[in-house]
């Protein structure tokens, strides 16, 4: 009868216990660990009530209000590990680093995405080309639990490189393996290091037409030593070392001018193309040009009048550093963020090269690049 | 609203309870038919005048029925409108589509299909409600005359929208008057985190193996991933559904309510006929009560017994859903069981346990390939799958193999009589050490449950169909 009511106590205590932390305690809005914001409490209505948009959006609060979530979830990813699972939310867990499962790949989007390409490459007065980055899947593919499922990254890229016209294509793979051994992708975040990115950049000069600076003439920053990325944050696992964020500087100033930002509804100026409050925070990877914006111009003190224009997404923000040596201004747009057509605030005429640079998991299920042509 | 939901463990379960256990005995029946009538709301907010409709109707009829007591025909009108209304729900909220896409294929009839989504638990409280009218009919039980007492039990959250499917009989002296007592509490609590361990931990991680096989090609499964495979799903759908149960059962008790048990170690049957006895209780003792032993049982010699067992087995296979292949699996279940009663059921008795086990065990598996795969022809690539059809092992056979390895066993555990056994050894050497082990454990269930809760990323509803 005492371990009864002993049952009965702590069971009531639980269940009464938290509704009170869900919806007394003061909220945040967003959360850090996860780098998202977490959801607002949703509208009261009958309209609402109708279609369950109230219901889902006060399911979707209660999950993301509840109280110590992200300890939650570092207990359930544990345990999963401890059972043998090698693959929790999308990510492999392996001894020495989180790697992004990429296993989709929607042949009919990309083949959308080829002829959106190729057209825009034939209206462009100037010279196209094409980077197709690999992600970590594929270069460290050796360390994935056998038999894991996953595209063969490289095959497709060939692929659809085999299929673009007038299009100049890149290959960032070669070099990617062949210098595995070093960090080109973080630990603990789908993105590649600067060092990656540099690679990148160096794979790029003869399409682009520059002579890449030697990777031993740039100054080396280590900026942070505790940056844990985007699929530390899917699985809130903490057996994997943090990564460092390294940034490559050239010469004793910064070349870059200014930053000019359009936020989808206005334009901001900055002044360096880094971000360094972001070492403070979370997201540290935003440091490089802070966060996704629609469109962002950089311009720079290079002797040159040689300007490019990139449909990026945020792999090149680490890009950015290497290029501004060789352009006097750079423009990045994102086509994930625009609605309309991209010519509305920005002039073909003034660009003489374009890149399409994407990391092959977002190119091959996203569909963002056929908006590259969308009339103004 | 499911049970294995943030708002539901932690939002309505506690507020409902406190307003429960606070309200004075006459309002815990108002209590019950609001929250129940809220708890359904939330996830058919539209569909919920359907069920209160249908509540209403069979009130109605049982109230008419006491009415003219001494007037049989007027009973048995009543009772038929009642019968009619509720499989009338089925048949336009279930089973049109079905009906309409087999007519226009047999005729080319071109009739328009409406596509109705499915109310959630309409096959559960039309069979509940059906209870009433016809053992009122039959002068089994006593007429309610409160129309919330009647509510209450129909709508009742617990059981509402995936069983057990609780008869009026069973309930209707605890509808009128029952006692809360810290013992069933406790023991319904012990239940309920039980049922709930089943559903997150066990069925939704070792179903997570069977989405992935389900998701490959067929023809290129080699043999062992095909096993192991519908090997998970085996072990989804028995911890899915009796989890529900167990969560059901253990919350009727703190409601002071005494539900019938729905599943009994089903994988531990010695034969398909003792299977039955043990799976999904409710809905055989149902089909039974209403439809075999009205069609005469086996009281009218071996072939309308045959004919009986068929025509209840269709329509248990067909219960589950709408389709072709569960009336296939319902036929496989019925035709077994018409042989073990006629053919050879004398010869397996006579097997070591272990051997009529392992037949009983495999049966069932190859049952739920026939319930999990949604075109006969489907059927055929998986069972050819299955014995070597694409060859028999890969690296990914390995993978998954070495990724569930750990859950499987636990899965064979829980699903056997050891836990049990060894529950009761314990309980018998240190009795104080057993009953202390009541509190931890359901904490240590809710901690590690409300884990996967927060993040839970897949946790399907797998009663969508029935």
């Amino acid at each position: 009868m005492k371990y009864q009511k002993i049952t009965v106590i702590l069971f009531f205590l639980l269940l009464a216990a938290m509704p009170l932390f869900i919806f007394l305690l003061p909220q945040k809005e967003f959360s850090q660990e996860e780098n998202r914001y977490l959801a607002d409490f949703p509208t009261f209505s009958l309209e609402t009530i109708v279609d369950r948009e109230f219901m889902d959006g006060f399911d979707q609060y209660a999950a993301d209000h509840f109280p110590l979530r992200t300890s939650w979830i570092g207990v359930k990813t544990k345990l999963e590990h401890l059972s043998g699972k090698k693959e929790i939310n999308g990510v492999y867990i392996l001894k020495d680093r989180l790697i992004d499962k990429v296993d989709t790949v929607d042949q009919e989007n990309i083949r959308k995405s080829i002829r959106e390409m190729n057209a825009f490459a034939e209206r462009f007065d100037g010279s196209t080309s094409l980077m197709l980055i690999p992600t970590a899947a594929e270069i460290y593919k050796d360390k994935l639990p056998k038999g894991a499922p996953g595209v063969a990254q490289k095959e497709e890229i060939d692929k659809i490189y085999g299929q673009v016209k007038n299009i100049l294509t890149i290959d960032v793979y070669s070099s990617l393996t062949s210098n595995a051994k070093k960090l080109t992708f973080y630990r603990t975040d789908h993105h590649w290091t600067s060092y990656g990115a540099y690679l990148g950049y160096s794979a790029a000069s003869k399409q682009l037409g520059y002579t890449p600076v030697a990777v031993e003439r740039f100054n080396v920053e280590h900026a942070s030593h505790r940056f844990r990325g985007s699929l530390y944050n899917k699985t809130i696992y903490d057996g994997v070392e943090p990564d460092s964020i390294d940034l490559y500087t050239y010469g004793m100033r910064s070349h870059v001018n200014k930053v000019d930002i359009f936020d989808g509804k206005e334009w901001h100026e900055a002044s360096d193309i880094y971000f360094r409050e972001y070492l403070e925070k979370k997201d540290q990877y935003s440091v490089f040009l802070g966060q996704n914006q629609p469109i962002m111009t950089i311009y720079t003190d290079a002797a040159t009048d040689n300007s490019l224009l990139i449909f990026k997404d945020s792999f090149s923000h680490s890009l950015v550093p290497f290029l501004a040596l060789h352009y006097s201004k750079i423009t990045l747009v994102d086509l994930r963020y625009l609605n309309q057509s991209f010519e509305n605030w920005i002039d073909l005429d003034d660009y003489q090269q374009a890149l399409f640079c994407y990391n092959f998991k977002d190119f091959a299920v996203n569909n963002d690049v056929q908006k590259v042509n969308v009339p103004k | 609203m499911v049970f294995s939901s943030i708002t539901f463990l932690y939002i309505f379960l506690p507020i409902t309870l406190l307003v429960y256990y606070l309200a004075p005995i006459k309002g815990k029946n108002w209590v019950l038919f609001v929250s129940g009538l809220i708890f359904y709301a939330w996830g058919e907010p539209i569909y919920v005048f359907i069920m209160a409709l249908s509540t209403l109707i069979d009130y109605t009829a049982g109230r008419l029925m006491d009415c003219w007591d001494d007037d049989d025909k007027k009973r048995k009108i009543l009772l038929i409108c009642s019968v009619a209304m509720n499989l009338g729900l089925l048949a336009i909220f279930k089973y049109s589509s079905f009906f309409i896409e087999n007519l226009n294929a047999l005729f080319n009839a071109g009739i328009p299909n409406p596509r109705l989504p499915l109310p959630i638990g309409i096959s559960f409280y039309t069979f509940q409600s059906m209870s009433y009218t016809i053992d009122l009919y039959q002068r089994k039980i006593q007429v309610q005359k409160n129309f919330v007492n009647f509510g209450a039990y129909v709508t009742m959250f617990p059981q509402i929208v995936a069983g057990p499917i609780v008869r009026y009989a069973d309930v209707a002296g605890e509808l009128k008057d029952r006692a809360i007592t810290v013992g069933e509490t406790a023991d319904g609590i012990g239940l309920f985190t039980r049922g709930l361990a089943k559903k997150l931990l066990l069925a939704n991680n070792i179903g997570l193996l069977w989405t992935q096989v389900k998701e490959m090609p067929i023809d290129t499964i080699p043999a062992v991933t095909a096993w192991l495979g519908i090997l998970a799903f085996t072990f989804q759908i028995y911890f899915d559904f009796s989890g529900y149960s167990d969560m059901a059962c253990g919350i009727g008790k703190m409601l002071g309510f005494h539900f019938p048990q729905n599943f009994n170690l089903p994988y531990t049957a010695k034969s398909i006929t003792d299977f039955w006895r043990r799976w999904h209780i409710t809905l055989s003792t149902w089909f039974k009560e209403y439809l075999y032993i009205p069609l005469g049982g086996n009281r009218h010699g071996t072939g309308k017994t045959i004919r009986n067992l068929l025509v209840v087995w269709a329509l248990t296979g067909f219960w589950h859903g709408a389709s072709w292949n569960f009336i296939v699996w319902g036929l496989y279940f019925g035709a077994l069981l018409i042989l073990e009663k006629f053919v050879y059921g004398k010869l397996l008795d006579k097997f070591p346990a272990i051997v009529r086990q392992l037949y009983t065990f495999l049966l069932v598996v190859f049952g739920w390939v026939l319930f999990e795969m949604n075109t006969l022809t489907d059927v055929g690539e998986y069972l050819k799958a299955m014995f070597g059809g694409a060859g028999f092992a890969d690296s990914r056979t390995l993978y998954l193999l070495s990724s569930y390895f750990i859950v499987f066993l636990i899965c064979i555990f829980a699903s056997s009589s050891w836990g049990r056994k060894l529950y009761g050894w314990f309980a018998k050497r240190w009795p104080k050490w057993t009953q202390a082990a009541l509190p931890v454990s359901v904490i240590l269930l809710m901690v590690v449950c409300t884990a996967f809760l927060v993040n839970a990323t897949y946790n399907p509803f797998l009663y969508f169909r029935f």
